[in-house]
């Protein structure tokens, strides 16, 4: 007998899956909902009136389109910034971890210094001086500032790794250290890694919001979810649907990921 | 020219730096023979497993020499160390953390022969199976994964994938300690059948001094990372010269009628040398609990 699938399953199934379409078939969906396309005559717009499921805002733009351009820009600025820093933090973390050697100790200290400082507050320091022009500004920020926390989960627990018995046979076996790697010591490492990569998305989704809600980051008029929010403030009593439609969206892919993560965590354990 | 095979001279292990370093093995020498099997022994925390693992290359000797077959062994780097330390295997304590929890007992066999370079698929599933039955293992094992062997199965699969590197010395670090008495027996058995048909030599690692002596042709017996006494087992058995190793042999025998109190045993452990001394003047006292 099949069991039953719980419902933090199908939710998790039902928005990992729509945010694969929206992400994979976003040019399709944006050429029949412009994001852009202004309607003075709907400004306003209440949900399910005038034909818009979630209403309009003030320039007459559809709340639906917004929100799956935001989508798409939401998830690939968290999607490639949690790679970038899963690559540069898991390479520095285990390397150093094989020997204790120069770069453990740079290491140690540059993780020390990233959890006194947040991040948060060091992207936003660093996209305002070096400006931001779209998305690579972002992911790359992002990316480069949050590796630490990689570094020091494969950094702690590579050190246990290195130390296992089976990996010192290998070792002694005068193996090729890309192979120790690839059979030993990253498979080792897939429970935590997988569960701190979700976790870590849904914090660069939160980043990325945060950022655009304070104007950095994404640029002038681009449809993201925290710029919905910022702009939703002047009509919060009018059009309280401006603010409800990307909060609610914000909370639904954050509660997912943290979802998925204890799943992962828990299946993993 | 030395002849013997492995030939270790005034080798030092330290943990640590400055003032807080520790040195775990002092100034230890010997030699091993092709073919002999040389046992050391000692309690827990003198410095045995780490003189071990300095001689296997896990840790890096902080003075000495290593020569294996006349060739220093610590002193090349890179890939010319790690072929040169092929020659050189070792099967560790724990049977559950020295095997691969996720790799079947196949893969973990395949790693070494494909590692060498050892041939096709073909060769080396024979070679796999040879393997198997030098250590007596049934081949049904092969699809399985650790966590379905016995603690001595996994020990046998861990001395097939040593001797799949066609070692010329094998290391045993304390590799029976964690077996029960009869699966002790058993690898006993099994570690002299590889010397007498492989002729490779074994430095055996134990606190376990029955076991040496059933095991061992020569015996050094090791203190404070000092060795202390090295010679024949036979004769170390007969007739040891040094106090400490006429300890551990009636504590081996039968602690509590060699020393009256089990507590001296504690205090040796501990390091309190006021008891220690009188747990070995009260056993010379005695003899005949020795012999």
């Amino acid at each position: 007998m099949i069991a039953r699938p719980h419902w933090t399953t199908l939710l998790m199934a039902v928005v990992a899956s729509f945010c694969l379409v929206v992400i994979l078939f976003g040019g399709l969906i944006e050429a029949r909902l412009d994001p852009h396309a202004m309607l003075q005559d709907n400004r306003l717009s209440a949900p399910l009136s005038h034909g818009y499921l979630l209403g309009s805002d003030e320039f007459g733009r559809d709340v639906v389109a917004r929100l799956l351009a935001g989508l798409r820009w939401s998830v690939s600025i968290a999607t490639l910034s949690t790679a970038i820093a899963f690559a540069i933090g898991v390479t520095l973390g285990l390397v150093a971890a094989r020997r204790e050697s120069w770069l453990s100790t740079v290491l140690r200290q540059i993780t020390t210094f990233t959890q006194a400082f947040p991040a948060f507050v060091l992207a936003v320091t660093v996209i305002a001086i070096l400006g931001s022009d779209g998305i690579w500004s972002v992911v790359l920020t992002l990316g480069l500032i949050t590796w630490p926390v990689f570094a020091r989960v494969s950094y702690a627990e590579g050190r246990a790794i290195f130390q296992r018995e089976y990996v010192l046979a290998a070792e002694m076996m005068g193996m090729s250290r890309i192979r120790l790697y690839l059979r030993h010591v990253l498979p080792s490492l897939i429970p935590s890694l997988s569960v701190l990569l979700v976790f870590h998305f849904a914090d660069m989704i939160i980043a990325e919001s945060a950022l655009s809600f304070l104007g950095i980051g994404a640029p002038l008029g681009a449809a993201t979810w925290g710029a919905m929010l910022s702009e939703s403030r002047t009509y919060m009593y009018d059009a309280p649907w401006l603010l409800i439609a990307p909060a609610g969206a914000i909370v639904i892919l954050i509660i997912t990921a943290q979802l998925f993560g204890q799943h992962l965590r828990e299946r993993t354990q | 020219m030395t002849s013997a095979l492995l030939d270790v001279q005034d080798l030092d292990i330290v943990y640590g730096k400055g003032r807080g370093a520790h040195r775990a093995v002092k100034a230890a020498s010997f030699q091993i023979q092709r073919g002999e099997i040389l046992a050391v022994v000692g309690e827990s925390g003198c410095g045995k497993s780490s003189l071990a693992r300095g001689v296997a290359g896990i840790l890096q000797p902080a003075a000495g020499r290593i020569l294996l077959d006349g060739a220093p062994l610590g002193g090349a780097r890179g890939r010319a160390a790690s072929v040169a330390r092929r020659a050189v295997q070792m099967v560790f304590q724990d049977p559950d953390a020295s095997l691969n929890p996720n790799h079947t007992i196949g893969a973990i066999l395949d790693e070494p022969l494909i590692v060498t370079g050892f041939g096709d698929a073909a060769a080396r599933r024979a070679r796999i199976e040879e393997l198997m039955a030098l250590v007596r293992l049934d081949l049904a094992l092969l699809e399985r994964r650790p966590r379905a062997l016995s603690g001595g199965q996994k020990q046998r699969v861990a001395i097939a994938r040593a001797l799949a590197m066609s070692p010329r010395l094998l290391i045993a670090d304390e590799a029976l300690s964690a077996l029960d008495l009869t699966a002790q027996a058993r690898m006993a058995t099994l570690f002299h059948d590889i010397r007498d048909r492989l002729g490779i030599a074994i430095l055996f690692i134990s606190h376990d001094m029955r076991m040496v002596a059933q095991l061992a042709d020569t015996v050094c017996v090791i203190r404070d990372g000092e060795i202390v006494e090295h010679g024949p087992t036979r004769e170390i058995m007969a007739a040891p010269r040094s106090p400490y190793t006429r300890l551990l042999l009636a504590a081996a025998l039968d602690p509590k009628a060699a020393l009256g109190d089990p507590d001296l045993l504690d205090a040796l452990a501990s390091g309190e040398s006021e008891k220690a001394d009188m747990a070995v003047a009260r056993l010379l006292a005695r003899p005949e609990s020795v012999a």
